[in-house]
């Protein structure tokens, strides 16, 4: 699952620390992929996922100094995305102005497929199949229905190579939970899709 | 089987069926991320190496300091040393690049935004980096000729270790200097 192994991230955290900007761009090439994919995942939102990647990166430059690596790296920077969407979540729900997907899809002014067929950087392509606008819709819709403890326990194990253990600890929360919150999350999102199927 | 057991087996079950299931995400093109970060490693850079104000945040302000920094490295290290010396990267180049941005911030923003921000200058340069990768001539045109000034900089550091005299560093410095105002003016 994408990211560097363990001598070469050692290396590129070095360089990082010497604020050597290279090393930067080897970060986000890593790992940025995948970061924008659970932060769009856990707001919903493309704009939201691209403005919290690039935060995270700002966090990561100002605190790598702190940093201690042993071996936790991609834990560590996915507890920095987390924590990043949880709060963007809070203020969505605390300010109308920023209207998070699910409250924008029932006031029907939220057209998903749009979003995503202007993400590519091209204006919003017609041509794109519907049948992958309407997969992706019916899968954040379904995520959205969960709990945010339990999607984003289940989103960080499918977008991060870590451990349940490691989740646990990440969320602050007892291994025993953490399984729970998969446990019980995934097989709502099955009923979920396969009902609508 | 215990329970945890049964219960790690079903979340496999259905993270397996969830892998299969969730449509690729579109991949997010990574640019604007790393001009950003570049921003903000640049400016961290000068904090950590400044001496000076950093509110000052002026062009010829961060140009004494690339002197000083210029001057230092070239009449205390001994030529033999400048070739093997450990430095990951480019001191000097790193911090014109830095000036190269905060001038950039200072252009967008005028001359009484004293205090530069990066993420003020990261915000600002939004739009220029869009008008760049939507294709405005004007802006592609300016992107090309920054491309050329960061490998100009670099070079700078380069010459340092080939034991370029501290002079003629700085007579490079006051040249690209002037490339840089010169650039953007056209921006601003």
């Amino acid at each position: 699952m994408g990211g560097l192994d363990a001598e070469a991230l050692a290396s590129v955290i070095e360089r990082a620390r010497e604020l050597e900007p290279e090393a930067y761009d080897e970060l986000v090439d890593a790992y940025g992929q995948r970061l924008f994919g659970f932060l769009y995942r856990l707001t919903g939102s493309r704009e939201d996922a691209e403005d919290l990647l690039q935060e995270v990166y700002l966090r990561v430059v100002r605190t790598l100094p702190d940093y201690t690596h042993e071996g936790r790296f991609e834990g560590w920077l996915f507890r920095i995305a987390a924590n990043l969407g949880r709060d963007r979540i809070r203020r969505a729900r605390r300010s109308p102005s920023i209207l998070p997907m699910s409250a924008a899809r029932e006031d029907g002014d939220f057209d998903v497929g749009t979003e995503w067929d202007r993400s590519d950087g091209g204006e919003a392509s017609p041509d794109r199949p519907l049948i992958r606008r309407e997969q992706i819709d019916s899968m954040q819709a379904a995520l959205e229905q969960l709990p945010a403890a339990e999607r984003e326990v289940i989103m960080l194990r499918h977008y991060s190579a870590l451990s349940f253990a490691e989740i646990a600890e990440l969320m602050g929360t007892p291994l025993g939970t953490a399984l729970a919150r998969a446990h019980r999350g995934l097989a709502k999102l099955r009923r979920i899709l396969e009902s609508n199927a | 089987m215990t329970l945890d057991e049964n219960m790690m087996t079903e979340i496999e079950r259905d993270e397996a069926w969830l892998r299969k299931t969730v449509p690729a995400d579109l991949p997010l093109p990574l640019e604007r991320t790393r001009l950003r970060v570049r921003i903000e490693v640049d400016q961290a850079w000068l904090e950590r190496h400044s001496s000076a104000d950093p509110r000052a945040g002026n062009l010829s302000g961060v140009k004494q300091v690339l002197r000083a920094e210029a001057q230092h490295l070239a009449a205390a290290t001994p030529p033999a040393m400048r070739r093997s010396r450990g430095w990951s990267r480019p001191t000097l180049g790193l911090a014109a690049a830095a000036a190269l941005l905060l001038a950039v911030g200072l252009a967008l923003f005028g001359p009484r935004e004293t205090a530069v921000n990066g993420r003020h200058v990261a915000a600002g340069l939004d739009d220029w980096v869009e008008a760049v990768s939507s294709g405005t001539p004007t802006a592609v045109d300016q992107a090309a000729e920054w491309a050329s000034l960061e490998v100009s900089l670099a070079s700078l550091e380069g010459s340092l270790t080939e034991d370029v005299s501290a002079a003629r560093a700085e007579e490079e410095l006051d040249d690209l200097g002037d490339e840089v105002e010169a650039l953007l003016s056209e921006i601003g």
